[in-house]
């Protein structure tokens, strides 16, 4: 694994020592495509552990990937692969569209993510094909959507699908909360509705409540600073502090996507001035900060240093 | 006869504004002078000198910036010069050939209140002007030409084309009229001086020695002028446009000036993509269709749309300081804060009998005679053509042009000339990411230092289109494909014997999925 660390040896590229994508790393470093195909299918297929190896898999084959093409030849009706080739798309599409403001994508890489994008249709019909029952493929297939611009009865039908075979998968649902922001192809009143009805049939420990604060940070929070001040020592952003500290505590501690809703909780925490709730959080994420929300800092290391420090001085 | 809403008689302002400028003037030719005599006087003592023939590169400096600051200050003293000479092209027409054109202009000169033009000259330029060779530096009057754009009355109704050329009569509906080739001038030899210093710093790879230093002197002294000849000249087109708006009606003019933008980039395009698409191939259309395409082009229904949706001039196209006019939205704004004169705009929805091309008499000649003059020298090498064969041409010409590098590579892969079944064997053969991997990497992958994959996918794009022109390239000859001239997409318009248009790149992109297919495209270009 190459961790990107910075002076204070926090690791960028990375939430947490996440086991699940720990291994995924390593397998595709190794090419193993073998190893993977046993691994995976050793795994229930709605396992949170299996889903976040695909995705972990389908980022390292949009660095290098030989041995997808190889996995695919040799197994051309393995899901565990397909899945892992629709997230390749998804990251393959990125990389070409860049990050860029949509003014300074051209056409050639706006041309070139569509044309890759497409390719998932196909792939989530072959996956289909070989079994309709596994929830990776179409979990996969909803970035896929999003670049797509699919209409809101076309996303909802695939959602579908997606909650039938895996009701709890945090990617599934995050994905699903960023669909429908006011900034893509829902509303405040859409994402509001879709993230409180998906919690309240949520079980305790299932770290969706990530989900709520992620939408609050993005989308209710004030722009100026007073306004954010406020809405930080605000009652419904605390209260979503404490539903996410319940959660935490009743996830098992291996869940891969707990290390996420930690990132949330030590940021919110450390905002609202609940120091030494957030020290708590931030110990138990180590030195890691590859994820939302500090993602969104220009100086990620540094700005979650200082809420670190600050945290622990209490 | 004054029109009562324009400053009129105003004899001393005029003289105050003139002598201003001719100040201006004399300064700057002053400053060419005395930036010259000064460098000769230092390039005397430099070289009499005998100590500074020990550091000979800068005497070479000295000398290349006194020939530098020579060439600038020739180009600035008589770009002016060249530019009235090229102004004057065109076809000059005679109250007896064009009879309805003549009688509006005279009419509007009337309504306006000045004396009608000597000579009108139709132009084949999205553009309207009244030029006057004054004389005495502009105090004294002199033959008045006007100038009509041909592209204009195809694009214009005749009110809004009465409220174009009101506009340009009104420049000399008072005294500032005479003023104005002064003005004009002194910003003309100013600009074409910065022009020729920016030039010799940004032009070539060799960057003049020295020319900062007086590229910083001019860019004060320009500055300078065109800040006090900033403010008349817009002046000037404000009070110009309320004569516009008092000939044509309110809602003409304006409308008049928003149409302008949208016409000039049309012209734009239609001579670069259809009239340069034949050039490129040594075609042009018969010369009356040189320029009455751009009749056609403009009342195309996808066209008309695409015009109507360029829409308002942006409001947040900033004023340059430098500009001789105020942007378009300003100028709208204030004319449509004039009284309501009830006049409502003039339908354009039409053909060109709603145009004010109508007003041409024996409108073919006046098209011949311009689309000669347009063609001029070009016409020699090329040959005369109509629009479906130059579309045809063109398309064929590009197509194997662009397709040339993938038809080298599967002909370097399988041994001998590819034709496009080749390419589908190797792919059905599973070689289509050999191909990939011995193609060039893409411009676009290259700048934005993408993984492989993503550099294969844009290596797809562009064999894409590769594959789109082969394809084109084999299907027209043989007769399964025929291209038509089409003003709504350039290049032509393509049509398959017994198949959906859009089968060809549906069945190329089937073609470069990461699970190739070639069962589509194999129905639209056989073996």
């Amino acid at each position: 694994m190459t961790a990107v660390a910075t002076g204070n040896g926090i690791d960028e590229s990375s939430a947490g020592a996440i086991a699940a994508e720990q291994e995924a790393t390593a397998m595709a470093a190794a090419g193993d495509w073998r190893a993977m195909s046993r691994r995976l299918a050793s795994l229930p297929p709605a396992s949170e552990y299996r889903l976040a190896m695909v995705t972990t898999l389908g980022d390292a084959a949009a660095k290098d990937d030989r041995w997808l093409w190889e996995w695919l030849a040799a197994e051309p009706a393995n899901t565990s692969a397909l899945a892992v080739q629709i997230n390749y798309v998804v990251t393959v599409a990125w990389d070409v569209r860049t990050a860029a403001l949509p003014e300074d994508v051209d056409r050639e890489q706006w041309q070139t993510f569509f044309r890759t994008l497409r390719n998932g249709k196909i792939i989530l019909a072959r996956a289909t094909t070989a079994d309709a029952a596994d929830p990776a493929p179409l979990i996969a297939m909803q970035t896929v959507a999003l670049g797509l611009q699919w209409t809101n009865d076309e996303y909802r039908e695939l959602l579908a699908k997606v909650h039938d075979r895996a009701p709890y998968s945090f990617n599934a649902h995050n994905r699903a909360m960023r669909y429908f922001l006011p900034r893509w192809f829902g509303s405040l009143e859409l994402v509001e509705r879709y993230v409180e009805d998906v919690l309240a049939g949520a079980p305790a420990g299932s770290v969706l409540t990530a989900m709520r604060l992620e939408m609050l940070y993005l989308e209710f929070r004030p722009k100026d600073d007073a306004g954010r001040k406020a809405f930080y020592r605000g009652e419904r952003f605390n209260r979503a502090l404490d539903a996410g500290i319940a959660d935490a505590a009743a996830a098992d501690p291996a869940h891969p996507k707990l290390p996420y809703l930690r990132h949330w909780l030590a940021h919110g925490l450390w905002q609202a001035g609940r120091l030494a709730e957030a020290a708590v959080q931030f110990r138990a994420i180590g030195n890691y900060c590859g994820a939302d929300p500090w993602n969104w800092y220009g100086d990620k290391a540094g700005t979650f240093r200082e809420a670190r420090d600050a945290s622990y001085a209490t | 006869m004054g029109l009562t809403f324009v400053e009129t008689g105003n004899g001393m302002a005029t003289l105050a504004r003139a002598l201003k400028i001719i100040t201006l003037l004399l300064g700057f030719y002053l400053l060419c002078v005395v930036l010259l005599a000064g460098l000769v006087v230092v390039d005397y003592f430099a070289l009499d000198t005998s100590s500074a023939w020990h550091v000979p590169k800068l005497i070479f400096l000295l000398l290349a910036a006194t020939v530098g600051v020579f060439i600038v200050v020739v180009r600035g003293l008589f770009v002016s010069v060249r530019v009235r000479q090229k102004d004057l092209n065109g076809l000059p027409v005679s109250r007896a050939e064009q009879p309805a054109l003549w009688q509006r202009v005279t009419a509007l000169a009337e309504t306006v209140g000045t004396r009608p033009p000597a000579e009108i000259r139709l132009v084949p330029q999205v553009n309207a002007a009244v030029l006057e060779h004054a004389h005495l530096m502009g105090l004294l009057p002199g033959k008045r030409r006007m100038m009509i754009g041909v592209p204009l009355m195809q694009a214009l109704t005749v009110p809004e084309l009465d409220a174009v050329l009101a506009h340009e009569l009104g420049h000399y509906s008072d005294r500032h009229s005479r003023l104005a080739p002064l003005a004009g001038r002194a910003r003309a030899s100013v600009m074409g001086t910065l022009k020729a210093v920016s030039r010799q710093r940004t032009g070539g790879r060799f960057k003049w020695p020295g020319s900062d230093a007086y590229a910083a002197l001019f860019h004060a002294y320009a500055g300078l002028v065109l800040r006090h000849t900033f403010a008349i000249s817009r002046e000037q087109e404000y009070a110009a446009d309320r004569i516009a708006a008092q000939a044509g009606g309110r809602a003409n003019a304006a409308s008049a000036l928003r149409k302008l933008p949208a016409t000039d980039a049309a012209y734009d395009y239609y001579l670069n993509e259809f009239i340069g698409l034949g050039l490129r191939n040594k075609l042009v259309p018969p010369p009356p269709e040189v320029l009455g395409g751009f009749g056609r082009f403009l009342v195309d229904p996808e066209r008309m749309k695409e015009m109507a949706e360029l829409g308002d001039p942006d409001d947040s196209d900033e004023a340059h300081a430098f500009d001789s006019h105020p942007p378009i939205a300003d100028r709208i704004a204030a004319i449509m804060t004039l009284p309501d004169d009830g006049r409502p705009p003039a339908e354009a929805a039409g053909g060109h009998e709603t145009r004010a091309f109508a007003l041409l008499h024996n409108p073919v000649a006046v098209l011949t005679a311009l689309g000669i003059e347009m063609v001029g020298k070009h016409a020699a090498a090329a040959q005369v053509a109509d629009w479906d064969t130059i579309a045809r041409t063109a398309r064929l010409g590009g197509a194997q042009e662009n397709s040339k590098p993938i038809q080298h590579l599967v002909s370097s892969m399988i041994g001998r000339p590819a034709r496009f079944t080749d390419f589908l064997a190797l792919v059905e053969a599973g070689r289509l990411s050999e191909i990939l991997e011995r193609m060039d990497r893409t411009e676009t992958a290259m700048r934005l230092k993408v993984p492989p994959p993503a550099q294969r996918e844009f290596k797809k794009n562009a064999l894409g289109r590769m594959l789109v022109g082969w394809a084109v390239f084999e299907l027209v000859p043989s007769g399964r494909a025929t291209i038509e001239h089409s003003w709504s997409g350039f290049g032509g318009e393509m049509k398959f014997a017994g198949l959906d248009d859009k089968a060809l790149t549906e069945g190329v992109e089937a073609l470069l999925t990461m699970w190739p297919d070639t069962a589509l495209i194999r129905q639209v270009v056989p073996a």
